[in-house]
């Protein structure tokens, strides 16, 4: 983890699972880290890819994403919510993507994360789909 | 030619009577007015007759009674009764049958009198008839009867009347019922002459069974549990209207349901969820449990008609969340491996929310959900 993103403009894109897409919009546990990413959500810098180009640098390396929703920079900040440019090497099996991040969710015990987790899946849903 | 003297008319009121009409599902009660009015002939004829034991041959064929006019008021179906036959040794004089009749009917008329206090002892023929006699009547219906006597009471039967009644004699009565259920279940035995049966879950009479022919069962119901099941039925009630069986079957089929569409397709989302084996999420996520899909689908089918904006998804850990969208409130309900669920919520009209809250089982989540719906 590395600097903290200052750009409260800056739109962080969030890819969205098949199975947790439905009717348009995405599943609203989708901006709260799951289990296994032990209280950082990943998501990549709208400032340094597309969402068109994040979704296929997702894909390509055989996950599925059938959505890309955003939320700004400035709206996890109002949920007391940090972001920090967390850029990932290439390896043998994956392309480099020097525009990931992570939100930090660890000040929050996660009984908190849900309703967090609510309000940003409506701000998503109302700055619309970003791709495709 | 009519003969008025001889004219029971019996005074329908309620929406359903408007226009001098009367609806087939009260026709049974004619025939059970026939009965209780023999029964009560049987007593008269009796009370003359101490020193006979047996009634004469035939004697119950011998009133006759038939409808030949429906008057307006909101329905007044007019029956005039006959005798089937003269038999000179029936009676001692020619006009004791008729005293013997508008007797009978006035002691109908005592019988229904709330103000008649002097509860007298009903046999079972008259209790069969009374069970029958206003059985298809809804809340706010009655039938007047106007006595014949020189005070020209008039005594009204309805639904409470005719529970008080036949409660003073036995702890059932029948009553015949209309609604809807959700289909829960089919029971047909393996022997092809047993009788089989669908379960509905009705809210207000709770599950009941009901008997379906078993070629009905299997076209009908069998692929379509969980939908709405229209049904018309003569049941016995306690008398606190708990359900305790069903007596006649009118009618029961599958109800077109607007909402059908939308169970579907949750049904088949929760049905691929159910196939998830473990990493089903590139590479995590548990299996969703079974409890929490049959779960999540009694939340739907239960809420369906609320018309809330419902969205299915697996959760990680191996549960279901349903986002529902209600008015201005977006909620979150998680249901567990466990049987439990989570049920949390946001007012994007304004600041209020709904903080996590457990529910112990799917049927309270839909009362809370119902609840706040309605509020």
């Amino acid at each position: 983890m590395s600097g903290k993103l200052t750009d409260q403009n800056e739109v962080l894109l969030r890819q969205i699972h098949p199975n947790f897409y439905s009717g348009g919009k995405p599943a609203s546990d989708r901006f709260r880290p799951q289990p296994s990413d032990v209280g950082r959500m990943s998501v990549d810098r709208g400032a340094l890819t597309t969402a068109a180009e994040s979704h296929h640098l997702y894909t390509s390396g055989g996950r599925a994403s059938a959505a890309v929703f955003g939320v700004s920079v400035a709206e996890f900040s109002d949920e007391d919510l940090s972001s920090f440019a967390d850029p990932v090497p290439a390896t043998s099996e994956t392309d480099p993507n020097p525009a990931h991040a992570i939100v930090d969710y660890t000040p929050f015990p996660e009984d908190q994360w849900k309703l967090i987790s609510k309000r940003l899946a409506l701000k998503a849903v109302k700055r619309g789909q970003l791709h495709p | 030619m009519i003969d008025e003297k001889r004219v029971f008319s019996l005074h329908y009121f309620g929406a359903r009577f408007a226009d001098n009409r009367l609806p087939v599902e009260v026709l049974p009660d004619l025939q059970a007015f026939r009965e209780l009015l023999l029964s009560y002939t049987k007593d008269e004829w009796r009370r003359r007759h101490p020193d006979r034991k047996k009634l004469p041959k035939n004697f119950s064929s011998e009133l006759e009674l038939a409808l030949f006019d429906i008057a307006d008021g909101s329905a007044i179906p007019r029956l005039e009764w006959r005798r089937a036959s003269t038999q000179p040794a029936l009676f001692l004089v020619e006009d004791e049958f008729d005293e013997a009749v508008e007797a009978a009917y006035q002691s109908v008329i005592d019988l229904i009198d709330p103000s008649n206090t002097l509860t007298a002892k009903l046999d079972a023929s008259k209790i069969s008839a009374l069970n029958r006699l206003g059985a298809a009547l809804h809340e706010g219906e009655r039938i007047d009867f106007a006595s014949r006597n020189q005070f020209g009471k008039v005594v009204s039967l309805d639904a409470k009347r005719r529970k008080e009644l036949i409660g003073e004699y036995k702890q059932t009565y029948s009553s015949r019922i209309e609604g809807s259920g959700e289909l829960i279940g089919t029971t047909s035995p393996s022997d092809t002459s047993g009788q089989c049966y669908i379960e509905l879950d009705t809210g207000k009479f709770g599950k009941i069974s009901v008997p379906v022919d078993r070629l009905q069962l299997y076209e009908d119901f069998a692929d379509f549990l969980n939908s709405e099941v229209r049904f018309d039925l003569l049941v016995e009630l306690d008398l606190n209207d708990n359900f305790k069986g069903v007596l006649d079957v009118f009618e029961v089929a599958l109800q077109d349901d607007p909402h059908a569409d939308a169970i579907a397709e949750a049904r088949e989302r929760l049905d691929e969820f159910s196939r998830f084996e473990d990493g089903w999420h590139d590479g995590t996520g548990k299996a969703i449990e079974r409890r929490a899909i049959n779960a999540a689908l009694d939340f739907i089918v239960g809420t369906r008609s609320l018309s809330a904006d419902i969205r299915v998804f697996p959760i990680e850990s191996g549960g279901i969340l349903i986002d529902a969208t209600l008015g201005t409130w977006e909620y979150s309900i998680e249901f567990l491996g466990s049987g439990g669920a989570e049920m949390y919520g946001v007012d994007t009209a304004s600041e209020s929310e709904m903080l996590p809250c457990y529910f112990e089982n799917v049927d309270n989540v839909i009362a809370d959900f119902v609840r706040r719906a309605e509020a």
